[in-house]
């Protein structure tokens, strides 16, 4: 993959997370798209494994930076860790699945948002709480967390649908590896 | 002799274990990992100021703020005009209070405590944490602003929230629409629209605010003497000296709902904010300064 498409496209997708989510947000309830989140199941769907964590790593480390938290003394905390660890899992969710896909369908890239986006916060979810209860960060209820994340996901999974049409059309600049590319085949038996 | 490459499946084990340690390790452990993001906000800023202040301006389209186009001056804009004179009325009234004190003090010969003076400036909103209930500002320690500065609405005298941490070029504000805010609860007068006058304070009813999961302010406990001096559409002020004194008369929202509650000695009060806090296009933070080495303590 190349690298240097890969920071551009990376660097915009976190300016649309951070500067864009309110727009695309359901009433004043915290659900909102990722793209971010639509942008790793891209490269997850064509690049290589190994390369599809390394993005995930990045991509995850970014969102945690980026999502800082309220502590109970009244300031705020950064949490590295939750994001990068859920984007590696999702990515290596992807990547699993994408053998049982028709990756050249937007159908496909928008089902597996909704899949990826809901692992990456289940694990967000559940590290933050287990830290909330012996240390200074504050969350709200887990319940509720966990709910208005994974509603995140069914709307991320929607946006996928124009956001991952747009995608498609700058893949060959990401210069995917052919490796990757294999089509699934079943092989006749001799 | 040839080194050997690392091995990359014991490199992502390596990498996995350091981030679950960074993940739940406790904070004082690992507040310095913060400092990463202050050159990251840098370069994600840019990009996602415009964008933010488009979406501001999608918002506002569908919930027009926008003057009348004949040219007269619409209803809201008049109704901004007599907040914003009313608070500065209420200031005043505060100040003379504070000045009848401090002549009593300095008969008394007590050197009296003076509030420091507030430096006013505009920052543009660059990003939203929905999860976190903050808003991130393109001001930071490099134009002055610090902790405990209180973010209002630009175009009123609604209260946003108070700034919460600082990087160089980038503030983060806490809203007051998030259950975590601390101090948790606001002290809110109940006033009318009419012209404020000293009465209207000495006489107005309070209530306790907290945060609901709605976006809205709630008081459940309210004295029903009290709620029956207050209806649907009053104005709530912020009049609580746990907050900083440039917080004070801040609009915190309207009476929306007044709901019985299981005790007949009791009302639910619920409190609606004028303006959308985590969609603002911008805030104007109000900056403590710092008091003068000699003043005044």
């Amino acid at each position: 993959m190349n690298w240097v498409v890969f920071i551009v496209f990376a660097y915009a997708a976190l300016g649309m997370e951070w500067g864009l989510r309110d727009a695309l947000q359901l009433g004043n309830l915290p659900v909102a798209p990722s793209f971010v989140m639509i942008l790793l199941v891209f490269i997850s769907l064509w690049a290589t494994p190994m390369v599809s964590i390394v993005a995930g790593l990045i991509l995850g480390a970014m969102l945690d930076m980026l999502n800082q938290l309220p502590a109970r003394d009244g300031t705020d905390v950064v949490v590295l860790g939750p994001h990068a660890l859920g984007c590696m899992l999702a990515a290596y969710t992807v990547v699993t699945m994408r053998a049982l896909m028709f990756r050249r369908g937007v159908l496909s890239l928008a089902f597996l948002s909704v899949v990826a986006m809901a692992i990456a916060q289940i694990i967000v979810v559940s590290l933050l709480y287990v830290r909330s209860r012996y240390d200074v960060i504050s969350i709200m209820g887990s319940g509720q967390e966990l709910s208005s994340r994974l509603a995140s996901a069914v709307a991320t999974g929607v946006v996928a649908f124009p956001v991952g049409a747009a995608l498609g059309l700058f893949k060959g600049l990401f210069g995917f590896d052919e490796a990757a590319r294999k089509p699934f085949r079943i092989r006749p038996r001799l | 002799m040839a080194r050997n490459a690392p091995n990359p499946r014991a490199l992502l084990s390596a990498t996995i274990l350091v981030l679950v340690v960074l993940a739940l390790a406790p904070t004082r452990f690992t507040r310095w990992v913060g400092w990463f993001r202050n050159p990251l906000m840098i370069l994600v800023a840019p990009l996602s100021g415009p964008l933010a202040a488009l979406s501001s301006r999608a918002h506002e389209a569908v919930d027009p703020e926008t003057d009348d186009p004949r040219g007269l001056v619409s209803r809201e804009d008049l109704q901004r005009q007599l907040d914003e004179a009313n608070q500065v009325s209420a200031r005043a009234l505060e100040r003379v209070r504070e000045l009848e004190s401090l002549v009593t003090e300095y008969q008394r010969g007590v050197p009296p405590y003076r509030d420091p003076a507030v430096r006013k400036l505009e920052a543009a909103r660059i990003g939203v944490n929905l999860s976190a209930g903050t808003i991130d500002v393109s001001r930071g320690s490099r134009d002055g602003v610090t902790v405990g500065s209180v973010a209002i609405a630009r175009r009123s005298q609604h209260l946003v929230g108070i700034v919460t941490s600082v990087g160089p070029r980038v503030s983060t504000v806490h809203l007051i629409t998030d259950r975590r805010l601390d101090p948790p609860l606001m002290v809110g007068l109940v006033v009318s629209d009419d012209v404020w006058k000293e009465q209207t304070f000495t006489d107005a009813p309070r209530c306790q605010l907290k945060a609901d999961a709605d976006g809205t302010l709630v008081d459940g406990a309210v004295p029903a003497g009290a709620a029956d001096r207050m209806q649907t559409g009053h104005l709530v002020v912020l009049s609580d000296p746990s907050w900083p004194s440039a917080a004070q008369y801040c609009i915190l929202g309207r009476i929306t709902r007044i709901e019985p509650t299981d005790s007949p000695h009791y009302r639910k009060v619920v409190v609606t904010p004028q303006v959308d806090v985590s969609r603002v296009r911008s805030v104007i933070l109000n900056i403590p300064e710092a008091p003068r080495a000699g003043g005044a303590p």
